[in-house]
């Protein structure tokens, strides 16, 4: 019989410690306060700024260019555009601080801001 | 073959430590983020510096502080001084230097309001339940009874031997919940302060805050004030401000409802009821952590007509919110605020 380094067995096992260790990364993700916000600018020019954690359902904001831009889950992509590459729809989401998504035929973007300007503390 | 999976598990499980270890290492390297609960309430202290061993220490050491001084006025602690003293109301008590001159310091404060606050206001909280949260509405007599035990004008300091005693008519309580947070701050910020380790701080017990020095090469912070009407992390303005001491009083953070009309935990000595003047919350910054509290307080108290001399006195700014959303901002903090809740107008 010939000897292998990694039965499957083995890599079952691995395979189930590499997703549990995902999982706890993930889940540690998602207990971290998320302040970041999503600027949507058109043409240079922000067209609105988006505090991503206040968009735990699905909000779709449609901007006059034909762009449909949703958020869901502290999360912001292009659903729309006519545009004919469909490059910023297959960037698909964006949700982490410096993460940017463009629309180039419509001059929009989606860039995610984060702890530089959020606040240090609150008072209450 | 038995080893070959042993080894193939912990090739694993080490990958695997690793991607933790990793994904956790990133953010603020100052200190832990975990957040003692003292005094009822969350303290949080990070300390900016370069030395990360020190500032760890710093950080620990103040919250040993806040923790230390709650041992000193907590009206709750069992195991405080002011409790203890708050039990042998009607009798001679034996008093540390440092807890008469939070009383007096705090008496002296609220003497502008007119009697509408004081540092004995012990008895009337303590029947509205307010200090423990067990809250009720209390019967009329009864709390016109507890508002005549609220001056401080009875309290007798009598100094011998280099000690002190403090006697107060039986049924009069101190109560310094209004300031024992700015206090806690006061005194937290001190500790840290004196190390040449530390190039920056911000503090926060339950809410009242400390920010002093530098953080990243950046002397002003953002200081976010609750939104009253929004969860407990939401805010509605950012100040920007630098070594200043923040407080906020509120009439959100302890309430509760009794036949559909709700009551709120700032009580004004002079009608023995929660105030109720159209303000929902102020925001004071001041130059101590004991200043911004006491007038926070007593500028919700007061109102913001009358508070304007007052905080002139104490060089302080304050932001006076409105049940209506409108808010108005002293002189100087006109261009340090950002509303960033388009609910709420700048008056």
């Amino acid at each position: 019989m010939e000897r292998k380094l990694i039965t499957k067995k083995d890599a079952v096992i691995i395979a189930v410690i590499l997703f549990a260790s995902a999982a706890l990364v993930l889940s540690g993700r998602a207990f971290r306060a998320q302040g970041e916000t999503a600027v949507i600018s058109v043409d240079g020019k922000v067209y609105r700024e988006i505090r991503l954690s206040d968009f735990s359902k699905k909000t779709q904001f449609s901007l006059d260019n034909g762009v449909v831009i949703t958020a869901e889950n502290g999360k912001i992509c292009f659903s729309e555009s006519d545009c004919k590459d469909k490059i910023c729809i297959k960037t698909g989401e964006i949700s982490k601080s410096g993460e940017v998504s463009v629309c180039v035929p419509n001059k929009t973007v989606i860039e995610i801001r984060g702890a530089d300007g959020a606040d240090n503390i609150i008072t209450y | 073959m038995k080893t070959g999976k042993i080894t193939a598990a912990l090739a694993a499980g080490f990958v695997a430590l690793c991607v933790i270890l990793c994904s956790c290492s990133s953010g603020k390297t100052e200190n832990a983020d975990s957040a003692p609960v003292v005094m009822g309430s969350i303290v949080s202290v990070d300390v900016y510096g370069s030395d990360k061993r020190e500032t760890a220490k710093l950080r620990d050491n103040a919250v040993e502080e806040v923790k230390r001084v709650d041992l000193v006025i907590s009206k709750n602690n069992e195991q405080s001084e002011l409790y203890k003293i708050n039990q042998n109301s009607g009798k001679e008590n034996k008093i540390s230097g440092e807890l008469l001159d939070y009383i007096l310091e705090t008496s002296e404060i609220y003497s502008l309001s007119n009697g509408r606050l004081s540092a004995t206001s012990g008895a009337l909280t303590e029947i509205w339940g307010i200090d423990t949260e067990q809250f009720r509405l209390p019967e009329k007599d009864e709390i016109k009874t507890a508002a005549s035990l609220c001056d401080d004008s009875e309290i007798t300091v009598t100094e011998e031997d280099m000690s002190s005693t403090v006697f107060v008519p039986e049924g009069q309580l101190f109560n310094l919940g209004s300031v024992g947070k700015g206090i806690a701050c006061d005194r937290a910020a001190q500790v840290i302060s004196q190390s040449e380790s530390c190039e920056g701080a911000v503090i926060s017990v339950g809410g009242s805050v400390a920010v002093f020095g530098k953080h990243d090469g950046n002397s002003v912070w953002k200081v976010g004030i609750r939104d009253p009407y929004g969860k407990s992390n939401e805010i509605f303005a950012s100040l920007s401000v630098e070594n200043s001491f923040i407080s906020t009083s509120g009439n959100y953070e302890k309430k509760f409802e009794i036949d559909g009309k709700t009551y709120h935990h700032i009580l004004d000595l002079s009608t023995g009821y929660p105030v109720e003047n159209g303000l929902c919350a102020v925001t004071v910054i001041a130059k101590s952590g004991f200043e911004s509290d006491a007038l926070s307080t007593m500028c919700y108290v007061l109102g913001e007509k009358e508070s304007a001399k007052i905080l002139k006195m104490y060089d302080a700014q304050a932001v006076f919110i409105y049940s209506d959303k409108k808010v108005s901002v002293t002189d100087a903090l006109k261009g340090k605020i950002e509303i960033s809740n388009p609910d709420y107008t700048l008056k």
